[in-house]
C-alpha cells in the first residue's frame, strides 16, 4: 500500500500551533504564578480589628495583636477574654486565634508592676526587636515567649510546635502593632533566626580608697551573684562569700584565680562570712564551683 | 481541529484556576469548634507555712505546723480551710496573680494559711498549664526558716531548667526576705540593705499537658524537709474528650452529663475515658506520711538534742531517724476520710475547700448510665481510682470486696488492661485485678473500681455480733431495727463507727430465697485501708490512719 505523505504547508502550520500554544500556556503559567505571589504578598485590613478595638475600650493599654500570622490562622475568629486579672489585680487580656488545622495560639498581655520580677521558668533570653525576650521551647510541644513592648509584657505561646515554628512566634513577637492601624500579613521573605541574647557583662567590682577590689559573692539555691566577676590583674582583691538560703554543697566554694591556685571557702552556718584574699596574678577565664561543682560562675582576670 | 480544541480547553481550565486562587477571601470555610481545642489553664499559688490538725485532735492540743501551698484555678474561687474555726472560707474571688517585688496586701492575706494538701491541678490533653508561684515566706511561725520553694512536676517530663529542682533547673523562689536573711521588715528591706536576690520573684512555670494520666507536683527545694512539710498536690491530665476535662465534651449535653456539669475536674462526677475504658467519676487517693518530729524541728519546737528522756533519738533532728505517727489519704485520717466529722476537722466544710480531694468511695451498684461502655455494659459505676503516694514509705493499700483493675501507672496506659479477645473488649477478670495495690514512694496508679461487683445490701442475722464497740470493748450485736445512715460526706451519729451496719432488719430474706423490703439507706460497707495494718492508726490508735471505706449504693 503506498503510503500517504501529508503536504509540507500543513505539517509547518501544525508546528505553528503547537509553539503558539506551548508560548500562550508559558505565558499563562506565568501570570498566573505572578499573580499568586503578588496575592500572598498584600497586605489587608486586621479582620479582627473591629473586636479588638470594641474590647480596647475597658483596658487601660494598648491591645497588640501580630501584624504578621501565618497564612493557617483564622484571624477572623480570634476570642477575647478579659476575665483573668494580672498582677496587683491589673486587667490582663487574652486573645485565642485558632488556626485551619486547630491549632491554638495564645496570645496574653498585662502590664507587670515589677517586670524583671516576674520570670518565666526554664526559658532562654533571645533578641526580638523590642530588645531582650524570654523564650521556651519544650521538645516538639510548647512553645512560649515573652517579650516587654514598652510597658506591656506580651505572652505568646502554642501548645505545640507541628505546625508552628517558634521562628513563627518570635516573627509574630516582632510585629506586634496596634490593631488600629495593622495591615497585616500571612507572608515572610525570610524568618527570623532565634538568636541567643549575649550574657550581661561581668561585674567589675570598684576599686575602693585602699585600692583594693572588693565585693561580696552570694550563693542562693539559685546560683552565685553574681554570676561572672571581672577582675584587674596586679590588684588586690577582697571578696566577702557568704549564703543565702539552704545551699547544700554551695556552702564550700572552690575559687580558682589561676590556673595553678584555687582558694578554697567554706561557711558553716548561714550567718557565717568568709573573707577572701588575694591578688590576681594570671589573666585569663577561671571556673570556680561547689564542692560537687553544681553551682558553677565564671572568674575572668584582664590586664 | 480537536487537538486546537484540547489546547484551548487546558488554557482556560489553567487560567479559571488561577482566578480562582487569586479571588479574595479564598479561605477555608471556618471549622465549628471542636471538643479537641486547647485551652490555656492558669493557676496562681503561693508557698508560706500554716497550721493543720491530725484526726485525733483534741481540744487544747497543740496543731500542727507545715509548710504549703495556697492559691486556685483562675476562673475559680479561691476556699480554704481554717483549721482554728474548722471552716471553708471562700474568698469570693479567684486567688490573685502574684505581683513581682513586695507582697501586696492581697498576698498578705494568704500569708500563714498553707493547705494540706495543694489544690488539685487539673487540664486537658493539649492545654498549656500556667502555674505562677510567689513564696510568701514563713507567717504562721515567723521564727521558722525563710526557705525558697519550687514546683517539681513529678511525671511530666518537662526539661530540666523547667524541672522546679533548684541545683539543676531555675532556681526556687527565695521568700521575700532581705539581703542580710531577715524578714522584710515593711520598709521594702531598706533599712536591712536591700532585698535578698530573686526576692518577691514571681516564677511562671509553663508546660502543655501532653498525656492522660495522674501525677503530682511537689517543692523540691529540700525535698525531704519541703515535702514532708505538706507541700504538695495532685496533678490529673484528662483526654481531649473527657467530661471531667472538658466542658465542650461531645458527650455532654449543653454542658452537662447525667445532670452534673462537664469540665469541673476530678471528683465531679462525669468521669472520661482512660486507657480505652469509660469511667462514671474518678476519685484521688493522695497518699503520704507525718513525722511530727520533722515538723517540730521546723518550727523550733523538736527538743534539742542530746536528751534521752525525750520520745526522739537523743539528738538533734535527723531525716534518717523517719517515724511517722500520721498516714493520710488526701491529707485527712480515718474517720475523717469517710466523711466523719470530729473536733479536728468538719468534713462538710472540708469537702467545700478541698475540691475534688474527697475520699470516701460510694457509687451506684445497679445504675447503667447512658455513659457506660457500650462495648461491655455492665451494671454499676465504674470509679476510676487515681493512686499517688506522696509519702516516703511504700504502701499495700487493699481493699475488701473488690478487685481493682489495674488500667495505668506513671501516666502510661497498661496495655493489658484492655486487650480484645475473639474480637471483644474482655473487660474483667483478666488483665491485673488486684485487691491489695502495693505503692512505692513517687508512683502512681489508675485503678477501675466497678460497683457492680458487689450488692448494695447483706443479710445479718439477728443476734450476731456486727461491730465491736471501742470505748468498752464488748461486741454489739443486731438487735436495732434502723439503719445508720451514712451520708456521702455527712455526719454519722457515731464517730466510733467503722464496719458493719449495726442493724438488724436491713433485708428480709423471704422463703423462696428471695430478699424483700429493701431500705435504700441500708448498705454494706467495705474497708479499704492500708494493709500495714499499724498505718491504719493515728498514732497507734486504731482504727484511722489510711483507711477510709467503698459504700455500694443501690
Amino acid at each position: 500500500m503506498q503510503k500517504k505523505h501529508q503536504p509540507v504547508a500543513k505539517r509547518n502550520h501544525n508546528k505553528r500551533l503547537w509553539l503558539a500554544a506551548g508560548l500562550v500556556l508559558l505565558v499563562s503559567l506565568v501570570l498566573v504564578g505572578a499573580w499568586q505571589m503578588r496575592s500572598q504578598a498584600a497586605t489587608r485590613e486586621a479582620p479582627e480589628a473591629a473586636a479588638i478595638l470594641a474590647a480596647q475600650a475597658n483596658m487601660p493599654f494598648q491591645i497588640l495583636i501580630p501584624a504578621y500570622m501565618p497564612k493557617e490562622v483564622i484571624r477572623e475568629k480570634v476570642g477575647i477574654s478579659m476575665t483573668e486579672t494580672g498582677p496587683g489585680g491589673e486587667p490582663m487580656v487574652q486573645l485565642v486565634y485558632r488556626t485551619k488545622s486547630d491549632d491554638t495560639i495564645f496570645l496574653k498581655q498585662w502590664v507587670p508592676v515589677n517586670p524583671e520580677k516576674e520570670i518565666l521558668a526554664g526559658s532562654r533570653p533571645v533578641q526580638t526587636v523590642w530588645g531582650q525576650g524570654y523564650m521556651i521551647a519544650q521538645g516538639e510541644s510548647l512553645a512560649a515567649i515573652w517579650v516587654d513592648v514598652g510597658p506591656t509584657r506580651v505572652s505568646i505561646y502554642t501548645p505545640t510546635q507541628k505546625h508552628i515554628t517558634r521562628e513563627e512566634i518570635l516573627q509574630m513577637a516582632n510585629t506586634l502593632g496596634p490593631a488600629s492601624s495593622s495591615q497585616v500579613f500571612d507572608f515572610v521573605l525570610e524568618l527570623p533566626e532565634v538568636l541567643a541574647v549575649e550574657p550581661a557583662p561581668p561585674f567589675e567590682p570598684p576599686v575602693n580608697a585602699d585600692g583594693v577590689q572588693e565585693f561580696t559573692l552570694v550563693v542562693t539555691p539559685g546560683g552565685y551573684d553574681p554570676l561572672r566577676i571581672q577582675l584587674k590583674q596586679g590588684v588586690p582583691v577582697k571578696m566577702t562569700f557568704r549564703a543565702i538560703g539552704q545551699v547544700g554543697c554551695g556552702k564550700e566554694l572552690l575559687f580558682r584565680v589561676s590556673s595553678s591556685e584555687v582558694i578554697e571557702g567554706r561557711l558553716e552556718t548561714e550567718a557565717e562570712q568568709d573573707v577572701i584574699e588575694f591578688t590576681p596574678q594570671e589573666t585569663g577565664e577561671f571556673e570556680f564551683h561547689c564542692s560537687h561543682q553544681m553551682y558553677r560562675g565564671m572568674l575572668t582576670v584582664v590586664p | 481541529m480537536k487537538l486546537r480544541k484540547l489546547l484551548s480547553l487546558v488554557i482556560m481550565s489553567v487560567l479559571i484556576l488561577g482566578a480562582l486562587a487569586f479571588t479574595p477571601g479564598a479561605y477555608a470555610p471556618v471549622q465549628a469548634e471542636t471538643e479537641a481545642v486547647s485551652a490555656s489553664v492558669v493557676y496562681n499559688l503561693y508557698a508560706t507555712d500554716g497550721f493543720v490538725k491530725m484526726a485525733d485532735w483534741a481540744p487544747g492540743n497543740p496543731l500542727l505546723y507545715i509548710y504549703g501551698f495556697i492559691g486556685s484555678r483562675s476562673d475559680q474561687n479561691l476556699v480554704w480551710y481554717d483549721y482554728t474555726t474548722n471552716t471553708a472560707n471562700d474568698t469570693g474571688a479567684p486567688a490573685p496573680a502574684p505581683t513581682g517585688g513586695p507582697v501586696t496586701p492581697a498576698e498578705q492575706f494568704l500569708a500563714g494559711k498553707a493547705q494540706l494538701p495543694a489544690p488539685v491541678i487539673w487540664a486537658k490533653v493539649g492545654d498549656v498549664v500556667e502555674i505562677r508561684l510567689k513564696n510568701l515566706g514563713v507567717h504562721a511561725e515567723p521564727s521558722a526558716p525563710n526557705d525558697p520553694h519550687s514546683i517539681h512536676l513529678h511525671g511530666l517530663d518537662v526539661d530540666a531548667a523547667n524541672d522546679g529542682v533548684p541545683e539543676t533547673s531555675v532556681g526556687a523562689v527565695p521568700a521575700n526576705m532581705c539581703v542580710d536573711g531577715s524578714t522584710d521588715p515593711g520598709d521594702n528591706c531598706t533599712s536591712a540593705g536591700g532585698y535578698a536576690p530573686g526576692a518577691g520573684n514571681v516564677v511562671v512555670y509553663m508546660f502543655t499537658a501532653e498525656t492522660p494520666g495522674t501525677s503530682m507536683y511537689h517543692c523540691h527545694q529540700e525535698a525531704d524537709i519541703h515535702v514532708q512539710m505538706g507541700m504538695y498536690g495532685a496533678l490529673v491530665v484528662y483526654d481531649t474528650n473527657d467530661p471531667a476535662g472538658n466542658a465542650n465534651s461531645t458527650f455532654c449535653t449543653g454542658g452537662l452529663l447525667n445532670g452534673k456539669p462537664c469540665g469541673q475536674g476530678p471528683n465531679s462526677g462525669t468521669g472520661g475515658i482512660y486507657n480505652g475504658f469509660r469511667y462514671d467519676r474518678d476519685v484521688i487517693m493522695l497518699l503520704s506520711e507525718i513525722d511530727s518530729d520533722y515538723h517540730n524541728a521546723e518550727q523550733g519546737t523538736y527538743p534539742v538534742a542530746p536528751d534521752p528522756s525525750n520520745s526522739n533519738f537523743g539528738r538533734a533532728w535527723n531525716p534518717v531517724d523517719y517515724l511517722p505517727e500520721y498516714w493520710l489519704i488526701n491529707g485527712i485520717s480515718f474517720p475523717n476520710t469517710i466523711g466523719v466529722s470530729n473536733s479536728a476537722i468538719d468534713m462538710a466544710q472540708w469537702n467545700v475547700a478541698f475540691k475534688g480531694y474527697d475520699p470516701l468511695l460510694t457509687g451506684s451498684m445497679s445504675v447503667t448510665t447512658n455513659w457506660s461502655n457500650a462495648q461491655w455494659r455492665t451494671r454499676g459505676e465504674k470509679v476510676l481510682l487515681r493512686m499517688i503516694n506522696m509519702g516516703f514509705e511504700t504502701q499495700p493499700m487493699h481493699i475488701h470486696g473488690y478487685h481493682l483493675k489495674v488500667l495505668g501507672s506513671d501516666q502510661r496506659p497498661w496495655p493489658w488492661a484492655n486487650r480484645v479477645l475473639w474480637g471483644r473488649p474482655t473487660p474483667f477478670n483478666q488483665g491485673l485485678e488486684k485487691n491489695t495495690v502495693l505503692i512505692g514512694s513517687g508512683e502512681t496508679y489508675e485503678l477501675l473500681l466497678d460497683f457492680g461487683q458487689q450488692e448494695s445490701f447483706s443479710i445479718y442475722p439477728t443476734d450476731t455480733q456486727t461491730r465491736y464497740e471501742p470505748s468498752d470493748n464488748t461486741p454489739r450485736s443486731n438487735t436495732s431495727t434502723t439503719h445508720p445512715g451514712i451520708p456521702h460526706a455527712g455526719v454519722v451519729g457515731d464517730p466510733s463507727y467503722i464496719a458493719g451496719p449495726t442493724v438488724t432488719g436491713a433485708v428480709v430474706p423471704l422463703p423462696d430465697g428471695t430478699v424483700a423490703a429493701l431500705d435504700p439507706t441500708g448498705t454494706q460497707i467495705f474497708p479499704f485501708h492500708n494493709h500495714d495494718d499499724y498505718k491504719a492508726t493515728n498514732n497507734g490508735a486504731y482504727p484511722g490512719g489510711q483507711f477510709t471505706a467503698v459504700i455500694p449504693l443501690p
